[in-house]
């Protein structure tokens, strides 16, 4: 019994805490940023590298994700706070029609750029190892945000959890906050 | 020893064949229908959404959103005059204070069908399309089309 005893406990122990870690790890930390290129709503073309020196704040939608629209006015928000801060925001519309992307964006009236990624290409490369693996690759980053900091290291990776979903982006706020703390900069 | 082996044998092949986990995400059942002409008749098609999982209903809060609809290409000399979904449920968007209606688990589609006195008897196949999006709590799927037939026997009633 002893002997069982001895075994068992440290393993119930250990199991909720692995569960837990599992829940909030976030993925590709550390990481460069998976590099893209893509054309904006404005017909502009924009990359990663550009905005090398900014913080880059990635959030990875479609017209039709209600998580996405929650998030949206929100977003908004966030770029007008921290646009003085050189924080940039960009919106990664995933395999969809310049045509409806334009629509929800007006609606939305997004001042910071929207960019198309029409084959689903970004998406995929932003989709991390393990993560969800019986999903299409360029399903999983959908609702996502990440922010990429000055040297285009992934700091912050949300993937969609809706039981604990953050509409209004306190959790992408707090880790801005913290990395924009002069001594992060 | 023999029957395991038996058993295995004979589920072998069933379990090769089973549908990809796209395809069983949501799945359409249909039994074949005897219709008769001149009268009106209800099919139910039934439709199973994959544990943790929901797809937009119908009919939706927000028109950027994907309602799942039903298409049916129909026959010479009959009508489909109605479908009939079932009320969504609603799911609270954490966070907003918006809902979503959406389905989940097992729910009946009805599709009234209102063959013609001149339609010939027999058997038909109606092809139909069942369009979805769906979402769990960790991802946001992009829309689905289910592809499946539905089998009817028309008959005159004596």
């Amino acid at each position: 019994m002893k002997t069982i005893t001895r075994f068992l406990v440290p393993l119930l122990i250990a199991f909720p805490l692995t569960v837990l870690n599992a829940q909030t790890e976030q993925p590709m930390i550390g990481q460069t940023a998976p590099s893209f290129t893509l054309t904006g709503l404005d017909g502009k073309t924009y990359s990663l590298e550009q905005f090398r020196g900014k913080f880059v704040v990635i959030h990875f939608a479609t017209t039709w994700c209600p998580f996405c629209n929650a998030e949206a006015p929100n977003l908004e928000q966030l770029y007008k706070a921290y646009k003085p801060q050189d924080v940039q925001v960009f919106i990664i519309d995933v395999k969809e029609g310049k045509d409806l992307v334009a629509k929800l964006s007006q609606k939305f009236n997004f001042s910071f750029p929207v960019l198309l990624d029409e084959e689903g290409t970004v998406s995929t490369r932003y989709a991390p190892e393990g993560v969800q693996p019986d999903l299409a690759r360029d399903e999983v980053p959908l609702a996502s945000n990440l922010i990429v900091d000055k040297e285009g290291k992934i700091r912050f990776y949300s993937l969609l959890n809706t039981l604990d979903f953050d509409a209004k982006l306190t959790k992408v706020k707090q880790r801005l906050d913290e990395l924009l703390t002069p001594s992060n900069k | 020893m023999i029957r395991p082996l038996l058993l295995l044998f004979l589920t072998y092949p069933f379990v090769g064949s089973l549908p990809s986990t796209e395809q069983t995400l949501v799945t359409v059942t249909v039994n074949e229908s005897i219709v008769f002409v001149g009268m009106d008749t209800v099919i139910s098609i039934g439709v199973e959404v994959k544990k943790g999982y929901h797809v937009q209903a119908n009919k939706v809060n927000d028109e950027s959103l994907i309602p799942t609809t039903l298409e049916v290409n129909n026959v010479e000399n009959m009508t489909i005059t109605k479908q009939e979904f079932p009320l969504g449920k609603q799911f609270k968007l954490e966070g907003t204070d918006s809902f979503l209606n959406v389905f989940d688990g097992k729910f009946l589609i009805k599709l009234f069908l209102s063959p013609g006195k001149e339609m010939k008897l027999g058997k038909y196949t109606l092809g139909a399309k069942l369009r979805y999006q769906a979402c769990d709590s960790r991802s946001c799927l992009f829309p689905r089309v289910i592809d499946f037939s539905i089998p009817i026997d028309v008959r005159t009633m004596k």
